[in-house]
Parts: structure tokens; sequence; C-alpha cells
């Protein structure tokens, strides 16, 4: 028996090629690749050294990230002090991209499972240079939360490979068996890279990841694909070489793309080698094509595959050669009977098209253009389509002016809406990429990318030119609320050429000296947004903003390259900013059986440092609000501002995206006399010893553009006022592209004094601490305290202390195009209608109308003087949509989902469980062209008019202000 | 504190039976059924100890245990039916196999769950037996190693090997009372391409059956055991069960346990054999 043992043992021993315990340099990913290139070229070492032609736009890895290329492909390895996002450690793949080419990529990390301690978890880094034949970087750790789980990867990058060889392996040395996978989780982001699965149903529409659901979701696949609707991205894809196929999810969210499901017993070892390609548009077109050619040729080495066959052709429209663009043509490959998607190209800009795919059963072909599919056919058995002609779009020509009351109109930024005109155009031209991503009418652009995306144009002083289908449509143009709203009719004729000029006139809204702000704001650094910087900033400016928070998720981005060459530098204050974003759940609260995180939190200014991980900002897991808070702080300066944000946001995937929410904040109670650990006890904890979990300076009071989360998390605003932590109430967009949430709305002005020009970060950010602002979706109201006749000040927190015959005078003003329907006035005792029913101006596209109602309030009458101190909160707009607070927890959680006038169980999704409440969403937009939101939400979908004053402080004896439930 | 209870219990039960002829036994390993019933806690099976007596047999075994740690999001089940057959040499020796033909494993971490049907290990035993007497009443004796054969698990490019030397005693405390007494020493063994592992652990336990019928004996004890996990108590886990001489030459085994200190995550064990006596 011993003898056995020690034969085992010594079998295993001679055999042992491994990273964990044995010859790390026998483990040669993918061994069966075998590839040959005219000129080998190796280059390992670190990030900031990597010669210029190899790098790749746009890549993250830091200075100190280990870089290889080989010519072909570009990896970067970020270092072991580097985590980010729900990667623990560096150690994971965080660029690659072709050779000199654009990095796609976000972050790609090994993860054994679902749970934060299932995440690869690295403690040793070694590179290893054996050019010319390979270089590579060997990883070595121990899953997060299971010291006893050992793990390894080695990325391989030999000379004349178009991707990067991957060997992970896994070594359970714990005492129990586990079920894991190993698999590399990749945000390709919802807004970025779509996936592309050769699945029959499939292709670019995969299932919805869900969670619970995910055993049965994980799925064998030949090949995974994906790519970035955009003509200059790269294409990715990954097969497996150590197991017939890659098994996993492709998501928008998350693609998970591994080994198949594993019972790992104690001692048992697993291993798993995947071959990544990343692949630049060439001659053949753009899509996953690239990227599935090379994959194909892999698999045809690794797994003797019986090759593939080249779809090829030209597609051509007008007789010339029709392509370049996903917006005016993409080709899907089908497969046999079941039409199993294989490929998709995107053609050329000369229209030809070359798309490799699995030799096997006959294939057809699905053209696509402007989210249409216009043709199919099938594939000759050669892969020959031929030449494919389509009708030419219309073109149009776009120009904005805009009339600021000097006499010449001049040519601005704007946005432009296209919006179908009748029913017949709107089911004529709804499109989508491949059904895949929003649907939009028309689809001029895939709705998370460059302008034009959706049906909305971004144009430029100089002019814009679009494609568009034929149709009969309705262009709007805004330049933000600042300014009126045109409109003109239009009927598009494939082939021809349509210019229109579209006149707004500046409108007195605000006053001079101050500045509107966007002040939650992502842009291309964000793991979920694709946008490129160059139209981020053109959106700043189209929206009639003066002042931006960079706040990008866990990285510190600043446009300062695109404000240059847009030549706007001087027309806007950017400021560098981040948003924490904490994903993984550690927060253990009373009560709760699962852990939580703490939701997001914005901080601005911060300067981004060139070369540092995540832009300079820390790692932000595992630490309360209070800790990031001290962390920050210094970074941020005295000028900084830290601003809690969207607190009662629903969860998603299990992370909180809400701090007040997470800690089950209860606004109908104040705050205790101790901190505790959760509840509302939680707000005066000092996790850090330095500041309190509610030491932010402004509350993200409206998130986006619409009603639902201003109706949530106005009363948490309220009710920490009365409990003596009043802060301004802001409003932003919270924008990720140009369609999902509209840049500037929502929006808060502040009171600067100057103009932009004049302003600074300080400057700016003293005035918004200061509360001398007002936020909202194009609603201001302008408000001046104290005697009748005599000077009177305006917002602040600076306590007012009244005197006799005080009163509130209150002006509201708006663009005829945006509804007021009434005035408000909350303070701690309740809300009261100052007005309501106001008139609508004659005419929504004129400039006559902008004061909607001017008025005053004795400020006795909203705090009398024998009660005690309080607040004043005056809102405009239109009566908030009809919320219910099913669950009594204080907070409004359910809306009239059925439409039926009223709220109550029956308006509940998944009503089954006595404590379900809600959906609570912002109303559907109208169809009816008479309602009164209906021009509003052309131009701002899903919007809700709404404005909000900052809170004004009522300190009735000048003995200091006295919050209504008392001093803390 | 209830078995505390129980113990005496059994004890006075036994004592107090009708003392006809038939019933009696003066030998600590006359009949079958006053055997302790062996209660795993490893998957594999190889740490359960056994009593003093040596027997021939063969039988039919079916193991269940589970574990379920909400907090840690983890849960594992366990079946499995396993082959056994003892034989016993007229000059003391018992050796024996065993197959586990069956092998059903369910694993879920947090959503990601995994089952596995399949077979193995196969298993070897020896014991060595002897007597005497204590304090005037009679006792056996067993020296036994037991062996889980490498190379008969893992579906994944692993072995493992486990290796339980102990001994074992049975001593008629009354004429249908017995105190089975085992310590042992566990070790495991397990090598795959990232590496190798192994475990050890001493183990002591202590159970005592009475048998209020003839046909049938209660049980009931506790096994502790240290090191598995660490420097450390493994477990302290208290078992019971019967032993049921069904007909003749058949009998079938029921016990179940529960760890109630340690760092033993498992929640609970049971067995079910059928067994056919040989000797």
């Amino acid at each position: 028996m011993v003898t056995a043992l020690g034969l085992a043992s010594a079998q295993l021993a001679c055999q042992r090629s491994s990273c964990l315990g044995g010859d790390c340099e026998a483990t040669r990913p993918c061994p069966q690749l075998d590839l040959e290139c005219a000129a080998p070229r190796l280059h390992i070492g670190a990030h900031a050294t990597l010669p210029a032609e190899l790098r790749l736009e746009l890549a993250e890895g830091s200075a100190r990230a280990i870089a290889l290329s080989n010519g072909v492909v570009t990896a970067v390895i970020n270092e072991l002090d580097a985590p980010i996002d729900l990667a623990p450690t560096g150690g994971t793949l965080i660029d690659l991209g072709p050779a000199g080419g654009r990095d796609d990529l976000t972050l790609s990390y090994q993860l054994a499972g679902i749970l934060p301690a299932d995440a690869f978890a690295y403690t040793e880094l070694e590179v290893i240079d054996r050019s010319p034949e390979f270089v590579a970087v060997v990883v070595r750790g121990h899953l997060d939360g299971r010291r006893d789980v050992k793990v390894a990867t080695r990325y391989e990058l030999h000379a004349c490979d178009p991707g990067l060889r991957v060997h992970s392996e896994l070594w359970n040395a714990s005492p129990y068996a586990q079920a894991f996978v190993i698999a590399d989780a990749v945000h390709l982001g919802k807004r970025r890279g779509v996936p592309f699965t050769p699945v029959a149903g499939q292709g670019y529409q995969q299932p919805e990841l869900a969670l619970l659901e995910l055993t049965a979701l994980w799925s064998p696949y030949r090949y995974v694909a994906a790519a970035t609707p955009d003509a200059l991205a790269p294409s990715y894809a990954v097969i497996a070489c150590s197991q017939p196929q890659v098994h996993g999810v492709a998501d928008l969210e998350l693609t998970a793309l591994g080994t198949d499901l594993k019972l790992v017993r104690p001692g048992d070892a697993v291993v798993f080698e995947r071959f990544l390609v990343a692949a630049g548009p060439g001659t053949g077109g753009a899509g996953p094509a690239p990227a599935i050619t090379a994959a194909l040729a892999a698999r045809a080495q690794v797994h003797g595959d019986r090759g593939a066959i080249v779809v090829n052709g030209r597609l051509t429209a007008g007789g010339l050669g029709w392509g370049g663009d996903v917006r005016r043509a993409s080709l899907m490959v089908v497969a046999g009977p079941e039409r199993v998607p294989v490929a998709a190209v995107v053609p050329a800009a000369d229209g030809t098209f070359r798309a490799a795919v699995p030799v096997g059963t006959s294939l057809a072909y699905e053209l696509w253009s402007f989210g249409r599919q216009v043709a199919e056919g099938p594939v000759a058995a050669d892969g020959a389509v031929g030449e494919l002609a389509i009708d030419l779009p219309a073109t149009l020509q776009l120009a904005v002016t805009l009339d600021d009351g000097g006499g010449t109109p001049a040519p601005v930024h704007a946005v432009v809406v296209v919006e179908p005109a009748d029913d017949a155009t709107r089911a004529a031209v709804r499109g989508s990429l491949h059904g895949r991503l929003t649907p939009c009418a028309p689809w001029l652009g895939p709705p998370d990318g460059a302008s034009p995306a959706c049906n909305r144009v971004l144009v430029d002083p100089a002019g814009t030119e679009v494609e568009a289908p034929p149709g009969r449509y309705w262009l709007y143009a805004s330049a933000g609320p600042d300014a009126t709203l045109a409109r003109v009719e239009v009927t598009l004729v494939g082939g021809e050429i349509a210019s229109h000029e579209l006149a707004l006139t500046a409108l007195p809204v605000r006053p001079a000296g101050w500045l509107g702000a966007d002040l939650h704001v992502h842009g291309r650094r964000s793991f979920d947004s694709g946008l490129p910087d160059l139209d981020r900033v053109r959106s700043f400016v189209a929206a009639g903003i003066d002042v931006i928070a960079a706040t990008d998720h866990d990285a510190i981005g600043e446009y300062d390259d695109a404000l240059a060459a847009l030549g706007v530098a001087d027309r806007l204050l950017v400021m560098g900013g981040l948003e924490t974003t904490q994903l993984i759940p550690w927060l253990e609260l009373p009560g709760e059986d699962l852990p939580r995180v703490i939701g997001h939190f914005n901080f601005w200014p911060l300067p981004a440092v060139p070369g540092e991980p995540r832009g300079g900002a820390p790692w932000d897991e595992r630490l309360e609000p209070g800790q990031l808070f001290d962390r920050l702080g210094p970074m941020m300066g005295p000028d900084g501002v830290i601003m809690i944000n969207h607190p009662w946001d629903e969860t998603q995937f299990g992370r909180d995206l809400g701090y007040l929410r997470a800690i089950g904040f209860d606004p109908r109670q104040g705050l205790p006399a101790a901190p505790a650990a959760g509840g509302n006890g939680a707000l005066l904890r000092r996790p850090g010893g330095g500041r309190q979990n509610l030491d932010w300076d402004v509350m993200e009071v409206q998130n986006g553009a619409g009603a639902d989360e201003w109706a949530k998390t106005r009363p948490l605003w309220f009710a920490l006022i009365s409990a003596g932590h009043p802060v301004p109430g802001v409003a932003a967009s919270d924008s990720h592209g140009l369609r999902d949430n509209q840049l500037g709305w929502g929006r808060t002005w502040v009171e600067t004094g100057g103009t932009v020009g004049e302003a600074t970060a300080a400057s700016f950010n003293a005035a918004l601490r200061a509360g001398r602002a007002v936020a909202g979706t194009g609603v201001f109201i302008e408000v001046a305290i104290g005697p009748s006749g005599a000077p009177r000040r305006g917002l602040g927190l600076e306590p007012v202390v009244p005197v006799a015959g005080d009163v509130v005078a209150i002006t509201v003003r708006a663009a005829p195009w945006i509804p007021v329907d009434e005035v408000r006035v909350v303070t701690s005792a309740g809300e009261r209608v100052l007005v309501r029913d106001l008139p609508a101006p004659a005419d929504p596209f004129g400039a006559a109308g902008v004061v909607r109602w001017q008025g005053e309030v004795a400020l006795a009458d909203l705090v009398p003087a024998g009660g005690g101190d309080d607040w004043i909160v005056i809102e405009a707009g239109l009566a908030p949509p009809p919320y219910a607070d099913l669950d009594g927890d204080g907070v409004l959680d359910t809306g009239d989902n059925d439409g039926d006038g009223d709220v109550d169980r029956a308006d509940v999704e998944d009503a089954e469980d006595d404590d379900d409440v809600g959906p609570i969403l912002n109303p559907p937009d109208p169809i009816a062209p008479t309602d009164r939101r209906y021009h509003m939400t052309r131009v701002v979908p899903e919007s809700w008019p709404i404005g909000f004053t900052s809170p004004l402080l009522v300190d009735l004896g000048g003995d200091g202000w006295t919050p209504p439930r008392g001093r803390r | 504190m209830r078995a505390r209870r129980l113990l005496p219990a059994l004890v006075v039960l036994g004592a107090s039976a009708p003392a006809a002829a038939d019933l009696e036994a003066t030998a600590p390993c006359a009949e079958h059924i006053d055997d302790p019933v062996t209660l795993p806690w490893r998957d594999s099976g190889i740490d359960g100890g056994r009593g003093g007596c040596l027997h021939a047999d063969v039988a039919v075994r079916l193991g269940a245990r589970a574990l379920v740690d909400t907090p840690d999001f983890y849960g594992t089940l366990g079946g499995d039916a396993t082959v056994q057959i003892r034989l016993l040499e007229e000059w003391g020796l018992e050796w024996g196999f065993s197959l586990r033909a069956v092998d059903a494993v369910f694993v879920q971490n947090a959503v990601l769950a995994v089952d596995e049907l399949g077979y193995g290990p196969l298993g070897a035993h020896v014991a060595w037996g002897g007597d005497g007497v204590l304090a005037g009443r009679p006792f056996v004796r067993a020296l036994h190693a037991r062996v889980e054969v490498p190379f008969t698990r893992s579906r994944l490019d692993s072995s493992s090997g486990g290796l339980l030397v102990g001994a074992g005693v049975t001593w008629l405390l009354a004429p249908r009372v017995r105190l089975h007494g085992h310590a042992g020493a566990l070790g495991w063994y397990a090598s795959s391409t990232s590496g190798r592992t192994g475990r050890a652990a001493a183990q002591a336990s202590v159970d005592l059956t009475a048998r209020p019928v003839r046909w049938l004996a209660l049980f009931a004890g506790a096994d502790v055991q240290a090191g598995w996990y660490g420097w450390g108590l493994d477990h302290l886990a208290l078992r019971g069960g019967g032993h049921w001489r069904v007909k003749g030459l058949w009998r079938v085994e029921l016990a179940a346990g529960l760890p109630v200190a340690g760092a033993e995550r498992m929640d609970v064990a049971g067995v079910l054999s059928v067994r056919r006596d040989l000797d």
C-alpha cells in the first residue's frame, strides 16, 4: 500500500507540468498552434518602455504594467498592486489589441465562481523572455477568499500569433469539494463591445444574464467573438485549447468564458488553456469577422477542425462600393436550416467584405442597413456572394444657429433629433444592431456609440452630414434649456441630399452669474461607456453646459485633448473627478443575509495622474463612505466636493448603487444619538476615525431626466435636512452615451457671480457647497428673501434670520417647450402647492413666455414665527407622477404601472410576495403630439420637468439654526 | 445534555431486559448486531471507526451526508452505495474490500451548482484481533488498517489515497450491553498536476450498544477528531442508531450523527446498510 502511494506520487511528479507545483516552462499553452510570419518581433517590459508603434490607443495599463507585443498584437498585464474592478489584484489582462491599434478591452480577469472570494488573487509575478520564440508573464496566487485554493496564470505571446495564449490552473488544496470553473470575466461594457456567439438563435442576441440561473446558462461555444459596432474598433475572439469548446455566458454586462462547471474535490486541479485573439479592422471589413477568421484558423490547428471558407463579396449602392460603417451595412452569415449565425462583418469602405466561417452546411447571408434587414440570399459553396446592391439612403446636411440677442445668429453645437413624422415612416425605419441594443426609429447608428447614435445627431458649428433612411421626419434641434426648440418637417428621399438649418434663440432662463453644470458624467474611461472623448465633449457644448465633473467609474479622467481639438476649452470648465463604484460585496449589516456595498459617490476635482493605475484613483473596495472620504479628501484638497449619488437606486447584480438604500435608511426617523452598524446610525460612524459616513457635501437628488429617482430621493434629502445635515441638492445626468441619459438633463445651476471664463473649480465648488444652486430638468427658480422693496438675499445655506414683513419672492422660468404646471413649497411640515394649472406658452417653439410664474409669499406663512426653525425648498414643474409608498418605509416605490390612474398592489410586478413593491418608473413618453410633454420628450426621452432649489434655512431667533428634529 | 441521559438509560434498559437463555451472551462478539454502526464523515468513507469484533459478512451500504452553509453560500450533498466484503481467517485475521459502486455528489458554490455521478474509491482493510478480561468482564480488541487505493476517484487529472490505522475494542458490560471504543490515526494524500497535499488527524470514539430485544440493538456514541482542518478540534459528534437482525443471516444497520462542536462544517451524516453474515 505504501509502495502504491509512493509509486503514484513519483509517477505524477515525473509528469508534472504546472505553474504551481511543477515545471511552468513545460506548460506551453495551446502547443498545437504553429504560425509563421516574415519578421518576428517580440517585446516584453514595462508598459512605459513599449515602442510607440506597438502601443495601443486608449490603453489603460499603467506605466509599470507589463506589456507584451509581437508586432501583431499587444497585451498589457497590470502590476500586482493595481487591482481594478472585481479583480482583487493585478496580474490581469487590462489591454489587448492589434499592435499600434486600439484597445477596446476594459479588463479580463480570472475567476472560479461568482463570489468575490472566488476571484483569482495573485501574489507573484514573473516575466519570462524567451525571444525570439515567445515572451510570457506568469502570475501565481490563490483565490481571494480561499487561500488554500492555489491559482496561476501564464500569458504567453509567440512571435507570430494574432493573440495571446493563456494557461490558467487552479488547485484545490482545501478540505472541501467545490463547484468551480476557470473563466475569464470580461466587462465588454454594456455600451461597448457586443458579444457574438455561433449558436442558433443567438449571434448578437444572447440570453440575458441572470445570476441565479447561471448554472443553466453556462453553455458551450466553439468560439465567441466581440466587437464594438464601430468601424475603427478591434474585434476579439476566444477559443479553448485544452477542451473542445469554451463554456460560459456572453452578456453585455459581463462575459465569462472558460471551463465547464466542475466538481473539484480536495486535491484536484483544473487547467484551462485558451487563445485570445485580437484583430483590427482590415481590408475585408470590420465587426467580429476579423477575429473570427483568426479564431477559426487557430481551431483548425488546435482541434483539427476542417477549416474555414471565406464568405466574400462586394456591396454597392448607387453603383459605387458601399460600406465602412455599421450604419451603412452589416452582413450576418448564417449556416444550415437552423440559420445559425456564424460570423458578422461590416464591409470595408470600398464595399468589399470577407468573413471566414466554419466549413459545414449551406450558408446564407442577411444584409442589414440602418438597423434593418434589407436583403438575404444564399452563399455559394466557395463562399462567393457576388455583388450586392442596395438603395442609397438620403443625405442630411444639418446646421443649427443660435441668436443670442446679438443680432446675428451664429452656428453652434447642438443636438438634432430625427423623429418619424408618421406611423408609416416609424414602422419602416425602426431598427437595431441585428436585433441587439436599444431599437431606434430611425436607427442612424448604434445607440451607445459616436454620433449619430440612435436617432440623435451632434451638429457642429461647421455643419454635420449624416445619412438616414428615406421617410418623412420632424427634425428637432436643441442647444439645451436656455434656448428655444426648433422643429422642421422634412421628407428624405434615397440618394438625395437635403440641407436644413434650424434656428434657435437664446432665452433668459437663468440670470447672469449662474453657470449650468452636469456633475455626473461618464465617458469611455468608464467600463460601461464607449463614447469617444470628442463626442463626449461635443455633447457638453451641445447641451449648453458650462461646467462638467468628469466622473468615470473608478478611474480619473479629463478631456483636455478633446477640448483642445474642438477649440472649446474656453467655453467649459471641466473638472476631473471620479465615481467610486464598489463591486465586491463586503458590508455586513444587522439583519441582512447578504453582504452589501456602499453604493456610488462622486468626488471632484481630481487631477488625473498619467501612468498610474486608474488614472490615480484609489482602489475603493471594502471601504465605508467615511473611509473613502478620508482617503480622497486630501487628493481633492479644500476645493473638493463629495456627492452621494442616486441614494435609493435599485441594486444591480446584487450590488447596491445607493448608500442610503443599502443601509436601510429610514427617512421617518431622525439620526440617533450614537452610531450603529446599520440603519440611520450607520451614517454617524467614523469608520476611519476621520469623517463620518454622512459627510458628503451635496446629494444627487435627481439622477437623470426622469421623476423616478427624484421622487425616491426627495424624502431622504428632506429627512436629512430636518435631522441637521442640510446639503445642496444636485440634479445630474449620469450620462454614459448620447442616448441613455441626455447630457445636461438634469443639471444644476450654480450662482458663481461670473461667467464660465471667470470661474475656477474653487469658485464654482465653493458656491455649490454654499447652496447657491438650483437644479432640475430645465426649470429655473429664482428666489429672493427679504422685505418688499429692499435688497434681498438669494439662495444659500447661510441661515435666514427673518424680520417682520419678509417675503419669499419666487420667479419660475423655463423655455416654452418645457411644461411647467405648478409651484410648490416644501418645509419640514410638508408640501404646499403655491399655484397650479399654470398656462402654457402659446408657442412651444417660440421665445415668449419664459417667465412662468412670479409671486411673493410671506415668509411667516411658510415658517410661522411662533414655531421652531425650519427649512424651505421651492419646487416647480409638472406635478409629480402618481407614485406610492406601498411598503410604508417612507420612500416612494411603485408607479401606476397598469395605467389605471391609481397606484395599488395591482401595479406591482411579481406581486406574489407581500413584500414586493415596484417598479417605480418615469411615466412613458407620450405618443400624442398634443401632450404637453411631447416635444420635450422627443429631445430628452423619459424626462419630467422638475426644478428645485437648495434649502433655505430659517433661523427664527437669530440664535443659530436648529434643525426641526433638534440639534445633534 | 440529552446524551448524558440517553446513555444510562440504554445501560439500564439492556441490563434489566428479561434474562431469557437465548438472549444471554457471554462473549462480546457473539451477535453481530451488537457491533456499532460505522459512520464516516469524509466522503471517501475511510474515517469510520470500528469495534473490536472481527466478522465476515457482505454488505451493501448506503451513505448520505449534507452540508448547508448559508452564510458562506456553500452546500454539498453526498450519497453513495458501497459494496463491502469482510472475510475472517481462522487464525484471527479479518480482511476485506469495499467498492463504492455509486458515488453521487452535489456541490453548490453560490449559484454555481454541479453534480457528479460516479464510482470509487476502492478500499481494502485488514484487522487482527485478540481478547482479554477487564474488571472481570471480557473484551475483544482489533488492530486494523484501512486504505483508500489511489487512482480510483477523481475524474480530473488527480489521484488521492487515504489510510486509517487504529485499534478498536469491545467490552461486555452486561449480557446485552457492550461498550465499544476506537482510536486511530487518519492520513490522506492527493496528487495532481498542480501539487500534492495531505491531511492527517487523530480520532477516537466510544459507543454503547444495548439490545432491548433479541433482534434489535440500539446504540449511541460520540466521536472526536482533531488535526484534519489544522491545529484544533475537527469535531465532537454525537451519533446513534439501530442494528436489526431481520432474519437468519440478514441484518440492517441504520445510524445518523451530527457534529456538535469543532470546525467540521458537515451538518449531518447517515448510513443504512444491509448485511449478510458469512461467519
